[in-house]
C-alpha cells in the first residue's frame, strides 16, 4: 500500500499537467486511461485493433460526460473490454477519504489483526491485548464507519480485507514510543480501552524510491521438532537470506518445516525464487512475468544445504504478490502443501495514477503466470487444505491453519 | 529498359559502398591503437576500477569494483543498499556468481561464455577471442557522430553482437546484443563515453546499459593499471566453492 502511496504522489503531478492541456476533464480522463493501457499493457492483442474499436465506440459517450461521475461508468465499460482484473477507476472522494488522517511514522502496535466476520480482530496477542478482541475505536474515531468507507472504495471482498488492514494499521502507526488510545470489544460485549505503546518491529527496509518499510522476521523451532519461519515483506535480501538459511540449517533433522506467508505483503519479485531455493534440490521454474518490455522467467537456483523434508506453507487473504508467486510455485512443483485461505489475487504489479478529473486509475503493468500456466491475478492461490480463522478459535487461543499444518507434518501422509 | 539499366547501376553502387567499408580487423586494430596501442596492452597485467552505479529512475544506487588480471581472471563486486551485494568472477576457467537474491552458482553455457569474455584483459588485441567472426556492415550516425557498424558472432553465442565505432576517434561507443541467462533472453545495449587516460590506456569512465525496461549507469571514479593484486582476490566465496566439483 505504501508503494501505491508513492506512485500516487508521482502520478498526481503527471495528472495535473495533463489536465491543464484541456478544459474537458472527463474526456481527458477517458483519453488518458485509453492511452495508458495502449502503451503499458503487456498483451498487444488486447491493445491493438480491438482497443481502437473500443475507443471509437465509447469516446462519443465520454464527450457527452460533464463530470467525473458521468465519465466513470464509460471508462469502466472501456476497461471491461480488456477482461482483466486490476484495472479500475477509484472515485476521487473515496480515495481522498482513504488517505485522510494518515499517521506518519513507522512504529506500529505490537499486536496483529485481520478482518474476520466483519470485525478487525486481534490475531497476535501482545502487550496485554488478547486474541479475538475487536478493534472498536482508534483515538476518538470509531472503526465501523471507517471500514464502511474502505468498503465503498473496494472492488472485491478480498481487496477490502487488504485495504481495511492497511487503512487501520496506518491509523494506529506513529513514532516509536508513542502511545495510541485503542478501544477493543471483548467477547462478553463490554469494551476496554488501552494505551498501546508503538514499537518499530525488526528493521526498517529501504528500497529505491519506496518509503522506508517496517520489516520483521520470526524464526523458531516448534516443540515437535518442526521449523517455523515467518516474515512480513520480501525486502532486505541479505537479512532475509541469512535468517532463512540459519533456520533451515538449524532444522536439518526436522521432520517438517512451516513457511508462514500469512500477512506477507510482497516486495521484490526476485526474492520469491530466492526463498524457494532453500526448499528445492534442482533448478526449477517458479513462473513467468511478462511486461511490455519482455518476459522474465523466475527460476529457482537451489541453495546448498536446502531443506528436503515435508514443507507446509500457510497463506491467507493478506498473502500478496511475491508471497503468492512463492506459494503458487511451490504448489505447482508439488513441493509444499498449502494451508489456510485463498490469497489476495493481487499478483500483478500495479500502479495508480491521477486522472485529470481527480479520479484515480489503477492498472497492472505486467502479467504473471505460474509454472503450471495458471494466472494468479484475481483468482488468488487456493490452499490444499482450506482452514478459516474464526473468532471462536482466536478466543480459545487456537491457530487452526498452523494446527492443520502440524498435523500433516507429523502424519505419515 | 529502365529496369535493365537501373539494375546494374544499383548493383555497382552497392559494390562501391561495400568496397569502401573497412575490414573488422582494421576497425579493431585502430581501436586498440587509439586506446593505448599494442605495447600498452601487452604490458597490461592488472586493471582495478572503482566507481558508482545507479538503476536509473528507481533510486537504487551503489558501488562497483572490477578487478581484472592475467590470465583470464576477474572479480566484480556490486553493492547496492537495500538489494544487497552481487559478486561474480572467473578464476581457473570457472565462472561463478553469488548474491543474496540469486544465491551461489557456477555458471554454465552462454552465461559462462559471457563471463569468460569479461575476464580477457587485453580484449582489443584479442578481439577474435572476444567477438569471433566480425564484419563491418555499414555506416550509421549516433548522436550526430558517424560510426562504423560492425556485426560479430561471439564464440558459442546464440545471438550476434553489434558494435559501433566512431569514425573520427576510432573509439567504441555502443554495443548491442541479447543476453541469455536462466531468466530468459534480455536485449542489452551499452553506451560508452567519457574516455579518459589511465596508466597509458583510454578507458570509458561512463557506461549506460539499457536492459529491457531498466537502465543502469556506471560511472568510474578511479582506474589503476598494473597494481599488485593478491591471487586470493579471485577465489570464489565458500558458498560457490561448495558447488565446484
Amino acid at each position: 500500500m505504501k508503494l501505491t502511496r508513492y506512485v500516487c504522489l508521482f502520478a498526481a503531478c503527471f495528472g495535473l499537467a495533463r489536465a491543464q492541456a484541456t478544459d474537458n476533464l472527463p474526456l481527458a480522463s477517458f483519453d488518458q486511461v485509453w492511452n495508458t493501457v495502449r502503451t503499458r499493457h503487456w498483451d498487444r492483442d488486447k491493445t491493438g485493433a480491438a482497443w481502437d474499436r473500443a475507443r471509437q465506440e465509447l469516446r462519443p459517450e465520454a464527450e457527452r460526460a460533464h463530470s467525473a461521475s458521468e465519465v466513470r461508468p464509460v471508462i469502466q465499460k472501456l476497461l471491461g473490454t480488456l477482461g482483466e482484473s486490476h484495472f479500475g477507476v477509484i472515485p476521487a472522494e473515496a480515495y481522498e477519504q482513504l488517505h485522510d488522517g494518515m499517521q506518519e511514522g513507522l512504529a506500529q502496535p505490537p499486536f496483529d489483526f485481520r478482518m474476520i466476520e466483519n470485525d478487525a480482530l486481534v490475531t497476535r496477542a501482545a502487550g496485554g491485548i488478547e486474541l479475538g478482541w475487536a478493534l472498536v475505536r482508534i483515538g476518538s474515531q470509531d472503526v465501523a464507519p471507517m471500514l464502511e468507507k474502505v468498503h465503498a472504495a473496494s472492488t472485491s471482498e478480498r481487496e477490502f480485507q487488504l485495504m481495511a488492514y492497511a487503512f487501520l494499521l496506518r491509523r494506529m502507526s506513529g513514532q516509536a514510543g508513542d502511545r495510541k488510545s485503542i478501544t477493543f470489544g471483548l467477547p462478553g460485549g463490554e469494551t476496554k480501552t488501552a494505551n498501546v505503546a508503538l514499537i518499530e518491529p525488526g528493521r526498517i527496509a529501504h528500497f529505491g524510491h519506496l518509503p522506508p518499510l517496517p520489516m520483521w522476521i520470526e524464526s523458531k523451532l516448534l516443540d515437535d521438532a518442526t521449523g517455523y519461519f515467518r516474515f512480513n515483506v520480501f525486502f532486505d535480501p541479505e537479512w532475509l537470506q541469512v535468517e532463512l538459511g540459519a533456520a533451515v540449517r538449524a532444522c536439518a533433522a526436522c521432520r517438517g518445516f512451516i513457511l508462514d506467508l500469512r500477512g506477507n505483503l510482497g516486495g521484490i519479485v526476485a526474492l520469491a525464487p530466492a526463498v524457494a531455493a532453500w526448499f528445492v534440490s534442482k533448478p526449477e521454474p517458479l513462473g513467468v512475468m511478462t511486461s511490455n518490455a519482455g518476459s522474465m522467467k523466475l527460476t529457482i537456483n537451489p541453495r546448498p544445504g536446502q531443506f528436503q523434508g515435508k514443507l507446509a506453507v500457510l497463506i491467507d487473504s493478506l498473502s500478496v504478490s511475491s508471497a503468492e508467486f512463492l506459494a503458487a510455485g511451490l504448489k505447482d512443483l508439488g513441493r509444499a502443501r498449502l494451508f489456510g485461505e485463498v490469497t489476495q489475487g493481487a499478483a500483478l504489479p500495479s500502479v495508480v495514477e491521477r486522472l485529470p478529473d481527480g479520479d484515480r486509475f489503477q492498472f497492472a503493468i505486467a502479467d504473471y503466470v505460474s509454472a503450471a500456466g495458471a494466472s494468479i491475478e484475481g483468482a488468488g492461490v487456493t490452499p490444499h487444505v482450506a482452514v478459516r480463522l474464526t473468532r471462536n478459535a482466536l478466543l480459545s487461543g487456537r491457530d487452526p491453519a498452523l494446527e492443520a499444518a502440524r498435523l500433516w507434518l507429523n502424519s505419515q501422509e | 529498359m529502365l529496369k535493365h539499366f537501373a539494375f546494374p547501376f544499383l548493383a555497382s553502387v552497392a559494390a562501391l559502398a561495400a568496397a569502401e567499408l573497412p575490414s573488422a580487423e582494421a576497425v579493431f586494430n585502430r581501436y586498440a591503437e587509439v586506446t593505448g596501442g599494442r605495447a600498452a596492452y601487452e604490458k597490461l597485467q592488472t586493471m582495478s576500477s572503482r566507481g558508482s552505479m545507479e538503476i536509473v529512475g528507481q533510486g537504487i544506487k551503489g558501488s562497483v569494483t572490477i578487478i581484472v588480471a592475467r590470465p583470464s581472471r576477474v572479480d566484480v563486486v556490486m553493492d547496492m543498499p537495500g538489494v544487497g551485494k552481487f559478486r561474480s568472477g572467473v578464476a581457473d576457467g570457472i565462472a561463478w556468481r553469488n548474491s543474496a537474491l540469486q544465491g551461489p552458482a557456477v555458471l554454465t553455457g552462454e552465461e559462462r561464455e559471457q563471463m569468460l569474455r569479461v575476464a580477457i584483459i587485453d580484449g582489443p588485441l584479442r578481439w577474435r577471442e572476444v567477438y569471433g567472426e566480425a564484419k563491418v556492415t555499414g555506416e550509421e550516425t549516433l548522436e550526430g557522430k558517424s560510426c562504423w557498424r560492425l556485426v560479430s558472432r561471439p564464440p558459442n553465442a546464440t545471438h550476434p553482437e553489434t558494435l559501433w565505432f566512431e569514425q573520427s576517434s576510432g573509439l567504441l561507443v555502443k554495443t548491442a546484443t541479447t543476453m541469455v541467462s536462466p531468466m530468459g533472453e534480455m536485449p542489452i545495449e551499452s553506451m560508452f563515453s567519457d574516455y579518459r587516460e589511465a596508466g597509458g590506456l583510454q578507458i570509458p569512465f561512463r557506461v549506460r546499459q539499457n536492459m529491457g525496461p531498466q537502465a543502469i549507469e556506471t560511472t568510474l571514479e578511479e582506474v589503476k593499471i598494473n597494481v599488485e593484486v593478491a591471487p586470493s582476490q579471485f577465489d570464489p566465496p565458500a558458498e560457490v566453492r561448495a558447488l565446484i566439483k
